[in-house]
């Protein structure tokens, strides 16, 4: 869990992710570009931001108490189950 | 050839549905929440598979088809942020609240936040009454896909009957924990396929370049955003995915994990699973216009399976179609389940006929219910011959326009219960009004601007809870302890 101020950068970075997402600037671009449209690779390309986003996200934010896990807790993990 | 595999396949599904039945213990809890014993990689296979939908596959294709690229920039990248965030914001806390109170169904949960029964009682309505367009989609795109891809030998009518009937089947079998295996083994299927598909097809084409070169020569515009999309209809699309912080299905399959911790590894990973989804419909979609130039928008839910029968070895194309009805049963049998919950709990149990009724027969209600709905969508979905993509987003608007009261619920302990009647009130009018008027005219937006109704009823809706809430009486210090114990 991070400090205040990491938590208030993370939130910060996710609000300009969400308005990077408005890629005006290729509007009518159809460049191609690795193979891909640029219009489509730019997005691919948020995608995996957006996973490195969450990653943070998680890393400093993490909205819940953190529990104990299943092996210190005592408890299996019998639980989690197989088909 | 085609027929046989497919079968095979559905009589897979029930096998898997058929094995995990072995793990069900018989309670309630089990049969609605898996005992709350999910971990993270089925967590995330679940909320996967979950939603992606028919919309996903046939839908994205279809729209692709005629509307090019963007149809990627407006619902995969966007909800590869909002999705994952609306589950690290709203789902980890909902999944704390629903294991410390006990709740299987997100009516219990407001109910119970805002003290009042009626509230719980019209929501469950409303609730019900927006996934319906949603099963639309997965029964309509069952029916076309076992069409197209046995070249008409069965019939849409039972196509879609016949997903029903297997989706019922292992869904009745032993409710959550079924419903989370077959769906992990499924959204593998859809996963793997669509990959292979994609690459037989565009082998095929003599390579993805090539086949981008063809499209360019005749159809360049859909390469490129251009007309087809209006900047503010990006910028108001994005309120779409929030939707996921209202589906009953999605509240169901959190509250299964384990650990809040279980979360953690679906969230990450998420995004790139919408991106190896959607990258291959929407360009299958968008090559499919070379191959197949004037298909209508109801045709055009089929780009993708006509493409893999145009382009597939007979074989491959069963196999292929099998991985189309893995996304599309998917979602059904979570859909199907959480509708029995919500009837099981919230109206069978609340209002007190569990007295007269065993355990089996409140669970068997919760099903006939399901089939009686179910039977209704079919029905609905052999007259409709609209778009799977444009369908869909009308379920997802109401949804998201609802988000204030989950929001409000969650993070503001000055909301109230009349708050939470306007501010579904307001949803229900503005999206009955909307829709008729995008029913007679497909891809209305508010006086042509691009600016989508989604944007503006989830703006009224969220005014109408601040506005609404601070006019009347704050709740009781009770109810504030118990849902803001921090505090």
């Amino acid at each position: 869990m991070g400090n205040a101020s990491t938590r208030r950068l993370v939130y910060a970075i996710l609000l300009l992710a969400y308005l990077l997402h408005n890629d005006l600037w290729l509007w009518h671009d159809s460049r191609i570009i690795l193979g891909l449209p640029v219009g489509l690779l730019y997005h691919v390309g948020f995608c995996a931001a957006a996973s490195v986003i969450l990653y943070l996200l998680i890393r400093f934010c993490w909205p819940l108490p953190q529990q104990p896990s299943p092996a210190a807790a005592g408890t299996s993990h019998k639980d989690e189950a197989q088909p | 050839m085609i027929i046989p595999i497919i079968f095979v396949y559905l009589a897979l599904v029930i096998l898997v549905g058929s094995l995990s039945h072995r793990l069900f213990r018989g309670t309630g809890e089990d049969y609605f929440v898996a005992t709350r014993s999910i971990g993270p990689f089925v967590l995330l296979m679940s909320l996967f598979g979950t939603n992606m939908t028919a919309f996903a596959l046939l839908g994205a294709s279809g729209e692709a088809y005629h509307e090019g690229i963007g149809v990627f920039t407006l619902m995969a990248s966007s909800s590869a942020l909002i999705i994952p965030s609306v589950f690290f914001f709203v789902g980890t806390r909902l999944w704390a609240i629903g294991k410390r109170e006990g709740y299987i169904t997100q009516v219990q949960y407001f109910r119970a936040r805002w003290g009042s029964d009626r509230l719980g009682l019209l929501l469950f309505v409303v609730l019900v009454g927006l996934v319906v367009p949603y099963l639309l989609i997965g029964v309509m795109a069952g029916g076309v896909t076992l069409n197209q891809v046995t070249d008409g030998q069965i019939p849409e009518w039972l196509g879609g009957l016949i997903i029903c009937a297997v989706v019922l089947t292992y869904v009745s079998t032993s409710g959550l924990r079924a419903t989370a295996w077959v769906n992990t083994f499924q959204t593998l299927v859809f996963m793997i396929l669509g990959a292979v598909a994609f690459v037989v097809i565009t082998r095929k084409l003599g390579g993805l370049s090539q086949g981008l070169e063809r499209v360019m020569e005749t159809h360049p515009e859909l390469l490129i955003r251009g007309d087809h999309i209006k900047p503010l209809q990006l910028l108001t699309y994005t309120c779409i995915p929030l939707s996921v912080g209202m589906f009953p299905h999605m509240f169901m399959h959190w509250l299964s994990a384990r650990r809040a911790e279980a979360f953690r590894f679906p969230l990450k990973v998420y995004p790139l699973c919408i991106a190896a989804v959607w990258v291959p419909s929407v360009l299958l979609g968008v090559l499919g216009r070379v191959d197949f130039p004037e298909l209508t928008v109801g045709e055009a839910n089929s780009v993708l399976v006509k493409m893999i029968t145009l382009h597939s070895p007979e074989i491959v194309a069963g196999l292929l179609a099998a991985g189309v009805l893995a996304a599309v049963m998917s979602s059904l049998d979570s859909q199907f389940l959480s509708l029995g919950s919500m009837f099981t709990a919230d109206i069978v149990r609340h209002y007190g006929f569990h007295d007269r009724m065993s355990e089996r027969a409140q669970v068997r209600a919760g099903r006939l219910f399901v089939v009686g709905l179910v039977a209704v969508i079919y029905v609905l979905s052999l007259v409709t011959d609209r778009s799977i993509f444009k369908l869909a987003v009308w379920s997802f608007t109401g949804f998201a326009s609802l988000f204030p009261v989950v929001a409000a619920a969650l993070f503001w302990k000055r909301s109230t219960k009349y708050g939470a009647y306007a501010s579904i009130l307001s949803v229900v009018v503005l999206w009955i009004y909307f829709f008729r008027l995008g029913w007679e005219s497909p891809g209305y937006t508010l006086g042509g601007t691009g600016v989508m109704p989604v944007a503006f009823i989830l703006g009224v809706s969220a005014l109408s809870m601040i506005v609404v809430s601070l006019l009347t009486q704050p709740p009781a210090e009770s109810v504030l302890r118990k849902f803001f114990p921090s505090s």
